[in-house]
């Protein structure tokens, strides 16, 4: 069975439909990107299944469970992580912090007023922080942090919540090339090692085709193509809606204006 | 702290004109404390401050009570009854004056009564409206000076009985003083003229009329005479509203405190004519004690008096006439002192009943009219106040705090 | 019929005047989002200066009106003068520091115009030609009120003109919209605002000076009309001037009909519509919903982290100087430190919510209020003993917050802080009005603290005692998770709803926890001052709330307890020693804004990090 189920999921904004009856699925341990042109409605498409946005029709099934239209705290509790496209973090709090409150709300201890957030899940939080990288930032202020590694902090309060699937909006936005192969070999990682699903747009053609297991492409809302990286690579239909241009090309082309 | 030593500087300032005027303070003087909405109510309380102020200056140049000089001191409430606690306090702890004297709002009025009694000390309630203040609320603490609400509107159902009008209507701002003003007036002049029909009612927000509303509102339900409680800003737009409306025309009005110089003088030349109003017409008073007042008041503040003034003035010698009696300064020699105590004032003599420790004083009653420009009373009569307060058995049986 | 006639056109003239004044709000808060508190101040010193100028002019038709125009331009230059001197280092800034800053000109304000006009009551002469009354449909109808019915459309149809038609106006309908794009489009801002200003007081400023055929020059006629526009603005939507018309009419004839129908409910009439329009269409009839954007209200830097170290010791070391205190004060100096106390939890109760939650609450004396009635009710138709009261007191105001917090957390920024004021203004006025059950403007008297806590000693402590454990349990809820998962929705509310924190439970649950905090200080306020009225409720209690934590620093965890000091004691010793205690304070708050924009407490820790280094 699969982990999450698209059937003809629709949104549209004052008569433009941003996604237009979409379906795919994601089986569980897969790396799956969706790509396409600007516009495509890729965004969109994934506010909708991280509860930011409400479908106007269609189903989301995750692990046999129907969660359409699920707001985002109960898909976190449900299993699905997320990532920003512009890294979101707490910016008030140290990194630690930033993953200890979200140990916290996975472990429902929200409504706990007596403890000291301060000493709970420490070395847990501490762990997760290692894992991507950033132990030894551990007390500073996340302000003072660049932003790559805000990239890597979203990373790890992401997976403190113990997703099954992980939503990464464009995970290598806004860092430069040299620092994109390093943090997807790091996801790459932490998928096998907790045999996490991942689902993530990409701009940058390397990350995608270097890292995924499947490719989604989508065109205009619509649904284009789906399948191995080598048959999308040589689609033609996908070549056409990127200029006609060689899809290596364009994907250079697109990761350097990201 | 910064804003402390600001204050103390501007603070210093104005305490050192105040203390000119105590200037002649020889040693070891009786304190009083007095507070009132100086910030807060200008128009009401400056005159009441001149007022006392003169009386305590006569009587320190004539030798002081008991052979001491009086000191006042004097504390802004804030118009908060909350603030004006910590100020009866900080009078009471701090500066260790004798009694405390003063207040105009009800509430704040109400407030330091409360205090008063906690802390038993004496409290002369200068201006407050409210009759809770002698009866629901009276404490053996508290005394008040002024005639209550109660009384006024008793001098006016009088007055409104002798008119031919059968239909009635109210306007009055909806807090406290309103709600009693218009209760004690329906009951009295009904009692007076039981074929009295009361046919509207209105209850602006104090100090937000809507002036024109209110008045279609009232002029829809085609009254004889109307009876009016509204005052201040609220009073002058009634005036211009109505009388652009037509809603005076043939109709009597009847209305509290519209008389008294600090409410009616803004309205100037536009003051209504006509209405039967409570007040002070201190242009045509001619008794020697308030020619003498008049006089003096004149002299020192190149102002006439308000009746604010009046009271004022008889607050200082009420107190210092208890003093004097009393031959102490210990609160409940005070107290004694002050039951049944009688005094002259510029607006003739009061006695402060032991029942309700309400005084007798009482205030004039008569027609509006415009002379050179500004309002004026005229075919006025004083009235004693205890003519119409309750018989003193009565009065002690709505105090149930004795 | 007729009636019916008379009263909508005297309702039409009354939205004229109301909607001059939201209407230069509106313009104000669109483009530079300053909700400004002293735009009542500039309506009342338009009335005062009309009343000047028709005085030395002559009350002729053409004076009267030249005298309203000079009135309303001299407004808009001091309104220029307020937005360089004082806002225009602040567009950065929190909302918070506009209303603070604004309220302090409005108390600058309130005693210059004192000392320049002086207290009376200034009933202005009115031209000849605009006395009386036309008859229409055999009812009277002021002349002045056709006048200012047809001055209503007038203006609208002038800003629409100046709005849509000039460079200028499209200008600051660009920046009503989107504020960085006027930034990109390289024009200069700054002298945009500032004429936006001059427009917003010039209308203001024409608002009061109409006024004076009607109403007498008045020294309250700022704090009255404000809040009422406000409530016009918002319903219309801000920014919206359309909207503040339509509003206008709204409120005006509900004023003019109300009045018919239920003749005693007026005040709460109001603010129950704007309550319901914020609920049910939280941008207003005619205004845009915002873009929700990710910026947090407050806190954008890092929580200082010595604070938390440093806190349980300084909170100890107080604490036991506070108990030492009964030996070194007398009586009148333990019932202020009390009351310091009770407006100490007041004050880190409402930082709660708006420092930790980065909701801005407008109205919280309603708790406070609700917390002092609660317990007042009590004692007075219960008979109930202090210790009972007690426990009431944080109860009902608790519920309070419940109520009132379940639709307050539906909104943010402005829109929420206008929806909890409309709730305390609400909850003030059945507090003034019901006199049957509350005692109205006379209050509830006699609530006196049990025999064994009367000596006031005895009841410095069971307030030591209960605020400080209560301020205690709070900061214990900000440090725990709940306390980060709060600050979590305030920091980004997308990223906390993604790790799961459900972000409107969070700040239902913090509004209500500081509703039931600041319900006990109302209870301890009640037995401290023995009696309770109705201004516990009011509009200054809830500013004071927030000048407590401006002065002390809005992030310092120890900025409260400084605010409450410095605003309750510096207050009780000004009132003690100058009748421009306004003033003063106006002077002081305005001097923190612009030098010392971390409060206190926010001051000393830099400069304590400095020292470090």
């Amino acid at each position: 069975m699969s982990l999450l189920a698209v059937e003809g999921l629709a949104k549209a904004f004052g008569g433009v439909r941003a996604v237009a009856g979409i379906g795919f699925m994601v089986q569980p341990g897969e790396m799956v990107a969706i790509i396409g042109p600007n516009g495509a409605g890729k965004t969109t498409c994934f506010n909708l299944l991280g509860g930011q946005l409400r479908p106007d029709a269609g189903r989301v099934t995750f692990g046999g469970r129907n969660i359409t239209g699920w707001a985002p705290p109960a898909l976190a509790r449900a299993g699905i992580g997320r990532t920003f496209q512009v890294a979101q973090v707490f910016r008030s709090m140290t990194a630690r912090e930033n993953v200890q409150v979200a140990r916290a709300a996975c472990r429902r201890r929200l409504l706990s007023l007596l403890r000291s957030l301060a000493g709970t899940d420490t070395a847990e939080a501490d762990r997760l922080l290692d894992a991507v990288g950033l132990a030894a930032a551990a007390d500073q202020p996340v302000t003072a942090l660049a932003y790559a590694d805000l990239k890597r902090l979203e990373l790890a309060v992401a997976l403190a919540g113990e997703p099954i699937l992980l939503l990464m909006d464009e995970p290598t936005a806004g860092i430069a090339a040299s620092e994109r192969q390093a943090l997807m070999a790091l996801v790459r990682n932490l998928v096998a090692a907790r045999g996490l699903s991942v689902l993530f747009t990409e701009h940058d053609m390397d990350v995608v085709f270097g890292h995924a297991d499947r490719v989604i492409v989508m065109h205009e809302g619509a649904l284009l193509a789906d399948g191995a990286p080598e048959r999308i690579r040589t689609d033609p239909r996908v070549r056409e809606v990127y200029l006609g241009g060689s899809l290596d090309d364009v994907g250079i082309a697109a990761g350097g204006q990201a | 702290m910064t804003r402390t030593s600001i204050g103390r500087l501007l603070g210093g300032a104005v305490a050192a004109m105040l203390m000119m005027v105590h200037a002649a303070v020889a040693e070891d003087p009786i304190r009083l404390g007095d507070l009132n909405s100086y910030t807060r109510l200008p128009a009401f309380t400056v005159p009441y401050r001149d007022g006392w102020t003169l009386a305590v200056e006569q009587i320190n140049a004539q030798g002081g009570v008991l052979g001491r000089p009086l000191e006042v001191i004097s504390r802004d409430d804030g118009g908060r009854p909350g603030d004006a606690v910590t100020v009866a306090n900080e009078l009471v702890v701090r500066e260790r004056v004798v009694l405390l004297f003063g207040t105009l709002l009800s509430n704040v009025g109400l407030a330091v009564a409360d205090f008063a009694q906690q802390r038993r000390v004496v409290f002369i309630a200068a201006e407050p409206l409210t009759d809770a203040i002698a009866w629901e609320n009276g404490n053996r603490y508290t005394f008040r000076l002024r005639p209550g609400t109660y009384v006024q509107a008793a001098m006016l159902a009088e007055e409104a009985a002798k008119l031919p009008a059968t239909r009635w209507a109210t306007v009055a701002p909806n807090y406290e003083y309103g709600q009693s003003a218009v209760a004690a007036f329906r009951e009295l002049l009904s009692g007076l003229r039981p074929d009295v029909e009361w046919v509207g009612e209105q209850w602006p927000a104090l100090f937000k009329i809507d002036a024109g509303t209110t008045v279609r509102a009232l002029d829809r339900t085609r009254p004889d005479a109307i009876f009016n409680v509204t005052f201040g800003s609220d009073l002058a737009q009634f005036v211009r509203e109505g009388r652009d409306r037509g809603l005076f025309e043939e109709r009597a009005v009847v209305s509290m405190l519209s008389g008294e110089p600090e409410w009616i003088d803004p309205l100037g030349a536009e003051a209504p004519e006509d209405w039967i109003v409570t007040g002070y017409p201190w242009y045509a008073l001619e008794t020697d004690g308030h020619v003498a007042f008049l006089e003096a008041y004149r002299a020192r503040f190149d102002d006439y008096p308000r009746l604010g003034s009046v009271v004022g003035y008889a607050t200082i010698h009420s107190i210092a006439a208890a003093i004097e009696q009393a031959g102490s300064t210990e609160t409940e020699a005070l107290i004694e002192a002050l039951r049944g105590l009688e005094i002259e004032t510029p607006i003739g003599p009061i006695r402060y009943r032991p029942a309700d420790q309400q005084s007798t004083m009482g205030t004039f009653v008569g027609r509006l009219t415009v002379q050179d420009g500004m309002p004026r009373m005229v075919d006025w009569e004083f009235r004693d106040g205890a003519d119409y307060l309750p018989p003193e058995e009565e009065a002690a049986k709505l105090r149930p705090g004795g | 019929m007729s009636f019916f006639v008379a009263q909508l056109l005297t309702g039409l003239a009354n939205a004229a005047a109301l909607f001059l004044v939201a209407a230069g709000l509106s313009v104000i808060f669109g483009v530079t989002r300053v909700v400004n508190f002293a735009h009542g101040s500039f309506y009342m010193l338009g009335a005062y200066l009309a009343y000047s100028l028709v005085t030395r002019l002559g009350t002729g038709l053409a004076e009267f009106w030249l005298a309203v125009l000079l009135a309303g331009l001299a407004v808009g230059v001091i309104g220029m003068v307020v937005e360089i001197v004082l806002l225009r280092r602040l567009y950065r800034a929190p909302e918070l520091m506009h209303l603070v800053a604004t309220f302090a000109v409005v108390l600058i304000v309130q005693d210059v115009t004192l000392a320049l006009w002086g207290p009376q009551d200034l009933l202005g002469p009115r031209p000849a030609a605009l006395e009386g009354g036309i008859i229409v449909l055999g009812e009277r109808v002021p002349v002045y009120d056709l006048v200012l019915i047809v001055l209503g459309p007038l203006v609208l149809g002038g800003l629409w003109l100046l709005l849509n038609r000039s460079r200028w106006g499209i200008l600051v309908r660009a920046a009503t919209e989107d504020r960085e794009m006027v930034g990109a489009l390289g024009i200069d801002q700054k002298w945009l605002f500032t004429s936006v200003f001059f427009l917003g007081a010039f209308l203001a400023g024409i608002g009061g000076a109409v006024q004076l055929p009607r109403e007498p020059a008045n020294l309250m006629m700022d704090l009255n009309i404000i809040a009422e526009a406000f409530v016009v603005v918002v319903i219309g939507g801000m920014g919206s001037i359309g909207g503040a018309y339509l509003a206008a009419l709204i409120i005006a004839l509900l004023h003019a009909f109300g009045i018919v129908i239920l003749p005693e409910i007026t005040l709460v009439l109001v603010f129950l519509v704007m309550a319901v329009v914020l609920v049910a269409r939280p941008w207003g009839l005619l205004g845009r919903p915002e873009a929700i954007t990710s910026a947090p209200a407050h806190g954008v830097g890092p929580e200082a982290r010595w604070q938390g170290r440093w806190l349980v010791p300084t909170f100890a070391a107080s604490l036991a100087a506070l108990a030492l205190l009964p030996l070194a004060t007398d009586v009148y100096g333990l019932q202020v430190t009390t009351e310091v106390l009770i407006f100490a939890l007041f004050a880190v109760s409402l930082q709660f919510i708006i420092g930790v939650g980065g909701m801005i609450s407008f109205g919280h004396a309603a708790y406070l209020g609700l917390g002092a009635y609660g317990a007042a009710l009590l004692v007075h138709h219960l008979d109930a003993p202090m210790e009972l009261a007690l426990v009431a007191a944080p109860i009902a105001a608790g519920v309070g917050a419940l109520v009132f917090g379940w639709l307050c957390v539906r909104l943010s920024g402005v829109y929420l802080a206008m929806l909890t004021l409309a709730f305390a203004q609400i909850t003030w006025s059945a507090a003034f009005q019901w006199y049957a059950f509350t005692g109205g403007d006379n209050g509830i008297l006699g609530i006196w603290p049990s025999p064994w806590a009367a000596d006031p000693v005895i009841y410095y402590y069971v307030t030591l005692l209960l605020s400080s454990a209560a301020i205690a349990a709070l900061w214990r809820a900000r440090f725990a998770p709940f306390g980060y998962a709060l600050r979590a929705a305030r920091d980004s509310e997308l990223r906390a709803a993604a790790v799961g924190i459900d972000v409107r439970h969070t700040r239902w649950l913090a509004f209500a926890l500081a509703g039931t905090a600041a319900g006990l200080g109302g209870g301890l306020y009640a037995f401290l001052k023995g009696s309770v009225f109705p201004d516990v409720l009011a509009i200054p209690v809830s500013v004071d709330g927030l000048v407590m934590l401006l002065l002390g620093g809005v992030n310092a965890v120890l900025g409260p307890l400084i605010g409450a000091a410095a605003v309750t004691g510096g207050r009780i010793a000004l009132v003690a020693e100058t009748e421009l205690w306004r003033a003063v304070l106006g002077a002081v708050i305005v001097g923190m804004v612009l030098w010392f924009p971390d409060g206190i407490a926010g001051t000393v820790r830099r400069g304590f990090g400095r020292g470090r280094r």
